[in-house]
């Protein structure tokens, strides 16, 4: 690796850990209904928007009502983004008269911004109107963040309140995460980013004329449009989903170094913060600082993998003669399928951090990547999305973690096991497994009815192990809520479309149900004073026990699926 | 027709949803 790519990652995580503590007690503050710096501009404007959609703050729910209301919320997005998008060649901010989005891919696409995933099985620039990016896409980036940062709150509630049955009001907490977290942070960087050349217009796309014109074409055709303002909250709420085609590699969307730093910087801003706050919340940051601290070590160790797969290059290459050492002249590496402003070192940190953060916006091709260089990433979005994974859900998933091991350690050493003074008993191991196998089975499963089926198999163009490792990637990623993509595989499809919506369907919402469920059990318990017999859950011993529980059964459920893929690819080369 | 369908197909995961909320609940009685 060169002195610049250790820079730029060291400089990457040391900015992203320095920004953990004040945006994490913020949003403490924010979710405890404390006065804030922001109280005096946003205090009157939540308090219109309770009193025009006829809310009562105050007023506390049970982790069913809390949960019915989540869904009545996500069916109503769903449902409205279907149909601006069915309608969408009827309605005015249309400059490139773009026809209506066909069904199948306005379901998809319904449900992949729903659930906060951001799949795309569309090309954005020659599909979806003006409206429908900013009035569809982006009001789902933000909802859908917010609904997760909600279900993370309440599920904090459980932990820290006892002998009571409510963890909160559904709408107050994505009202409060909209207005006092994601819009302030968003403007900032959507200003930042069109400082950098990012575009923000409602212009339609322009024509403009070649330098020097070819045998096969005089002009181009640039596409434009209302970027800025859905990148920046695409990157915010680990959402993802590009307003170009080619995501964070168009150079309107990611012009300069300096956006695509602040760009991956807001990939892990608020998952990671988010430890913090959970610290901050149960009256322990040691124990949110754990959690980080364990997230982390997985993120690094997956970074180190992919920038040492990529940097080492493609031996085919080698075979060739062709020269793959960086210099000052080149990256070196395998730089097939990445953009040559961003080399190896950045290319490797965006698809671990959007990985591992259930982002999936790109600025590379995955499909590219050597198979180890590939398989990182894969197997971060196969972990469960729970290092850093989205915005609340990232966290709400190693919570369900942090009871599997709290309660195999306890089984193992003869402890009551017991976590922020809650007893973890059958009914919390049995929700936690839930949320850890529900995803498996829908990546496995999904994966082996696509490979089994013709309308699966069509869309593989690549057959052989690589275009396995793209159909299991694609269903890794609808299944984990990620939403990035291998690409290569033919997606859009009625098939995919439908299958992969599924499984964006029950990865986010059949998980969530779980992690509300746990919240309504811990909330009705007593809360019990530490002793000489808890577990202390904030050690290195219990960080380096809390990752071989998520390696292991992330290793035992996908490592028979990858070897059908990338390792079998790895070793044929 | 596909605009039947696919609106009914979400409709129904979610009163799925539902279910599994009910289960859930029923599940976390003694």
């Amino acid at each position: 690796m060169t002195t610049s790519a250790w820079l730029q990652l060291g400089l990457y995580l040391l900015v992203l850990l320095l920004l953990v503590k004040p945006l994490g007690a913020y949003m403490a503050r924010v979710y405890q209904g404390e006065r804030t710096f922001l109280s005096p501009v946003v205090r009157p404007v939540e308090r219109l928007v309770y009193r025009v959609s006829g809310l009562r703050p105050d007023e506390e729910m049970d982790w069913k009502t809390y949960a019915i209301a989540m869904l009545l919320f996500s069916l109503a997005g769903l449902l409205l983004l279907y149909a601006l998008q069915r309608v969408q060649s009827a309605l005015p901010l249309n400059p490139q008269s773009l026809g209506a989005v066909r069904p199948d891919t306005a379901f998809n696409t319904a449900v992949s911004f729903v659930s906060n995933t951001n799949w795309q099985s569309y090309s954005g620039e020659t599909t979806m109107s003006y409206l429908t990016q900013m009035l569809g896409l982006t009001v789902q980036n933000f909802v859908s963040a917010a609904t997760g940062m909600a279900i993370l709150v309440a599920l904090v509630r459980g932990f820290v309140r006892h002998s009571g049955s409510t963890i909160g009001n559904f709408w107050t907490d994505i009202t409060r995460s909209i207005l006092y977290i994601l819009l302030p942070l968003s403007l900032v960087l959507a200003l930042a980013l069109v400082s950098q050349g990012v575009v923000q217009t409602l212009h339609g796309a322009q024509e403009v004329s070649l330098v020097q014109s070819t045998q096969y074409a005089s002009g181009q055709t640039l596409a434009l449009g209302p970027a800025a303002s859905q990148v920046a909250i695409k990157q915010l709420g680990t959402n993802g989903g590009g307003f170009f085609n080619v995501n964070s590699a168009h150079p309107f969307e990611n012009p300069t170094p300096l956006s695509n730093f602040l760009e991956m910087l807001a990939i892990l801003l608020i998952p990671a913060a988010l430890c913090y706050t959970f610290g901050k919340m149960v009256g322990d940051t040691r124990k949110g600082w754990a959690i980080l601290a364990a997230m982390t070590v997985i993120f690094v160790a997956m970074l180190a993998v992919t920038v040492w797969a990529e940097q080492s290059g493609n031996p085919a290459m080698s075979a060739l003669g062709v020269d793959q050492t960086p210099s000052s002249l080149q990256a070196g590496g395998n730089m097939e399928g990445k953009e040559v402003r961003f080399g190896i070192a950045d290319s490797a940190l965006w698809a671990t951090a959007t990985t591992s953060a259930s982002n999936g916006s790109v600025n590379s091709v995955h499909d590219s990547f050597t198979p180890l260089g590939g398989l990182a990433p894969m197997w971060l979005m196969q972990l469960g999305e729970v290092a850093y994974g989205g915005v609340g859900s990232g966290l709400y998933g190693m919570l369900a973690f942090v009871i599997i091991a709290v309660f195999v350690a306890g089984l193992m050493i003869g402890r009551t096991p017991e976590y922020l003074g809650k007893k973890i008993e059958s009914y919390e191991m049995k929700m936690a497994s839930l949320m850890v196998l529900l995803p498996v089975m829908i990546v496995l499963f999904g994966t082996a009815a696509s490979v089994l089926t013709p309308a699966g198999r069509a869309g593989v163009y690549n057959p052989g192990p690589h275009g396995f490792s793209e159909v299991l990637y694609a269903f890794s990623s609808a299944g984990n809520n990620n939403g990035s993509a291998f690409a290569g595989l033919g997606a859009n499809t009625p098939f995919y479309n439908v299958a992969l919506g599924f499984a964006m369907l029950v990865g986010r919402y059949w998980l969530a149900i779980p992690a509300l469920a746990i919240a309504g059990s811990l909330v009705r318990k007593k809360s019990l004073p530490a002793s000489s017999g808890t577990l202390p859950t904030h050690t290195p011993l219990f960080i380096l026990w809390l990752i071989a529980v998520v390696l292991i059964v992330g290793a035992l459920s996908f490592l028979p699926a990858l070897s059908l893929g990338p390792l079998v690819e790895h070793l044929m080369r | 027709m596909s605009d039947v369908i696919f609106p009914v197909m979400a409709l129904a995961f979610f009163l799925a949803s539902l279910g599994l909320v009910f289960l859930c609940q029923r599940l976390m009685r003694p």
